[in-house]
């Protein structure tokens, strides 16, 4: 019976959080969790050229801003945006639309119904949208990739360099298979990334979640699931740390992962990396930790 | 083209000359017109450092005039510019760095950004691109305090003391002057409680919040032992989904706001709250304190403009239509500066 009412309520769960995507020609530049300036992406970025924008399901229109709108003289970095209030006090926005395409005069839309056509307005290197899904009752920005169907994605994540780091002494790479360190409390930074499959050129993208392994025990899962605020920064919420915290180098994708206590003997470290769509790749070192 | 634009401007300046001179209680009330300028009139090389510097803004120019009409520097705006009587930061879309210039074109500093700076009451406030995140920063470029949302800003407002800033989420912060955040509180008389406007009074007693959908308030708020606490409200016929006019006048006399096709002008202490027809939008509010009266500039989404001058109990003393591409307002003392397109306009309000 238990079984029964954890299935309904996935069921439904499911229902409510079914979106549909809110362009036709998709290209996924830019995901989740990435580092724009000293603050995460809380969304994801959508290429694909100047095409319609539609809601992604029934909702009401709660705020919209137009580009140079006389009657407000707050810059804004989103160019012309609008805000969509669906069930369950779920919100999504739609930013960068092209100047005069809002449709500042709807109160109510329907799933997959026009909302503007994307833009370049903002602060935009070229023609995007910026789409972004606020979880209202549970105070979190959500992973739009989470709600949306699933896309065609078979690039692996990518695992370059891994460091270790004690305390303020310079990182070590841990450049070979096997490597010697001192026993410690150590940051494990690594440099990770994903690769955009619809992009003719390398670029790089978030990856979905990060798992450390120490001898095959997990000791640390970040997942790029959502975002909260904690003291009044933007933090991700499987690790509390915010963008500058997080990124050791925003243009080379070097994270800090997280802390590993390395006591003496021979540890197998594997770093496990996913993206959306279940892409998987593993790196290991051998580590022998002595006093 | 220009030709005939200054023409239109000129006619203009003229009616307002020769049809506006109403009773305001009992004596004659006068515009005159003082002088106008071209924006892309010379840089003026005789001028008085001693006078005031106004900054304006017309399409993708921006720059300062003196109160006598001449033109004292002027640039284009890259992407976007913000002004003090002081100070401009003109900065591009993409940008990690803002220089700050001050009103004779001399580099004060070079701040490292990701934002976008935004000048109010003499304040310097960075919002993020994803407009989730506020900052003030001094000219030297320290932080002075920051705050992240989980949803976008909406609107601001700033005294010499305290910061008051509202989010599509219906989150409203209030900055003390120890540049400590608090939130203010969440309207909570709507379902939905998007913050459209909100506006502090400058002696920080009043605090002002439009929000909801649906219904949708006008919220008065008034400080008691540190916590503010609402003493009015005002129900709007219609619910705008925009931001908007909200602000007090420096005198904390009147509390105004703009909604569609209406001004609203509460005076706090008779509370009274009057309303005065506008076209579609209102988009720039002039207080002349003198006077006690408000210009009002409107548009109906298009190119016409209707400039009102009006007292707070909403009787007109000049009401124009005419189409522009573009306006400006500000005003200094008695003295009124309106832009139409490529000129700018003086005029002083009297009475005798």
């Amino acid at each position: 019976m238990k079984k029964i009412i954890f299935y309904l309520l996935v069921f439904n769960a499911v229902l409510v959080y079914s979106l549909q995507w809110p362009v036709e020609n998709l290209v996924v530049a830019s995901t989740f969790g990435e580092k724009r300036g000293d603050y995460y992406l809380s969304g994801i970025d959508i290429g694909g050229g100047e095409q319609d924008v539609v809601s992604v399901s029934e909702g009401r229109v709660v705020y919209y801003h137009e580009e140079d709108s006389p009657v407000s003289d707050i810059p804004s970095g989103l160019g012309s945006f609008i805000v969509i209030e669906h069930e369950r006090s779920l919100k999504t926005s739609y930013a960068h639309l092209k100047k005069g395409s809002v449709a500042k005069n709807r109160q109510n839309v329907n799933r997959g119904e026009k909302i503007g056509v994307i833009g370049d307005t903002g602060a935009s290197s070229g023609k995007r949208l910026h789409f972004e899904v606020i979880d209202g009752e549970l105070n979190q920005i959500v992973n739009p990739l989470k709600l949306l169907s699933e896309r065609n994605d078979k690039s692996k994540p990518v695992i370059k360099d891994i460091y270790l780091k004690l305390g303020d002494a310079d990182k070590k790479a841990l450049s070979g298979r096997r490597e010697k360190v001192k026993t410690g409390n150590y940051s494990l930074i690594a440099q990770v990334y994903d690769i955009c499959e619809a992009s003719d050129y390398f670029r790089p993208t978030a990856p979905y979640s990060i798992s450390v392994y120490l001898n095959g025990e997990e000791v640390i899962e970040v997942s790029y699931d959502s975002l909260v605020i904690e003291n009044g920064s933007m933090v991700l919420s499987s690790n509390s740390l915010s963008a500058d915290e997080y990124y050791i180098s925003e243009d080379d994708w070097t994270v800090k992962i997280g802390e590993i206590n390395l006591v003496p003997g021979t540890i197998r470290l594997e770093i496990s990396v996913k993206d959306f769509a279940g892409n998987e790749t593993t790196r290991y070192r051998l580590l022998t930790v002595y006093r | 083209m220009r030709k005939k634009r200054k023409k239109i401007g000129l006619l203009f300046v003229l009616i307002v000359y020769i049809f506006i001179s109403p009773e305001k209680e009992g004596k004659i009330f006068r515009i005159l017109p003082q002088w106008i300028i071209d924006k892309n009139d010379d840089i003026a090389a005789d001028i008085n450092k001693e006078d005031a510097y106004i900054p304006f803004k017309m399409g993708n120019i921006f720059g300062y005039f003196t109160e006598k009409g001449k033109v004292t520097l002027r640039d284009k705006i890259f992407y976007g510019v913000t002004q003090t009587d002081d100070y401009f930061i003109n900065y591009s879309s993409i940008t990690d760095q803002l220089v700050i210039i001050d009103n004779n074109g001399e580099f004060v500093n070079s701040v490292s950004t990701t934002g976008y700076p935004y000048f109010h009451s003499d304040r310097l406030f960075m919002i993020s691109t994803n407009r989730k995140k506020i900052s003030e920063i001094n000219l030297e470029g320290d932080v002075l305090w920051e705050n992240e949302n989980l949803s976008e800003l909406t609107s601001l407002d700033a005294n010499g003391e305290n910061v008051i800033a509202g989010y599509v989420n219906g989150d409203v912060i209030i900055v003390n002057p120890e540049n400590k955040v608090e939130k203010m509180f969440k309207p909570d008389l709507s379902r939905i409680n998007t913050v459209y406007s909100t506006g502090i009074s400058d002696n920080s007693e009043y605090a002002a919040v439009i929000s909801g959908v649906e219904p949708q308030y006008m919220l008065l708020f008034r400080k008691n032992h540190d916590k503010y606490t609402r003493i009015f409200s005002y129900q709007f016929v219609s619910s705008l989904r925009h931001s908007r006019i909200t602000d007090f006048t420096h005198d904390n006399k009147y509390l105004y706001f703009g909604s569609q096709n209406t001004f609203y002008c509460y005076d706090i202490e008779k509370r009274k709250l009057n309303k005065i027809p506008v076209d579609d939008r209102l988009i720039k509010v002039s207080y002349i304190k003198e006077h006690d009266l408000f210009c009002l500039i409107s548009n109906d989404a298009g190119e016409e403009y209707r400039v009102s001058i009006s007292s707070p109990d909403g009787r007109m003393f000049y009401d124009s239509s005419f189409s522009a591409e573009r306006i400006y307002m500000k005003n200094y003392g008695e003295n009124l500066y309106i832009g139409v397109d490529d000129e700018i306009y003086s005029v002083k309000l009297s009475t005798e």
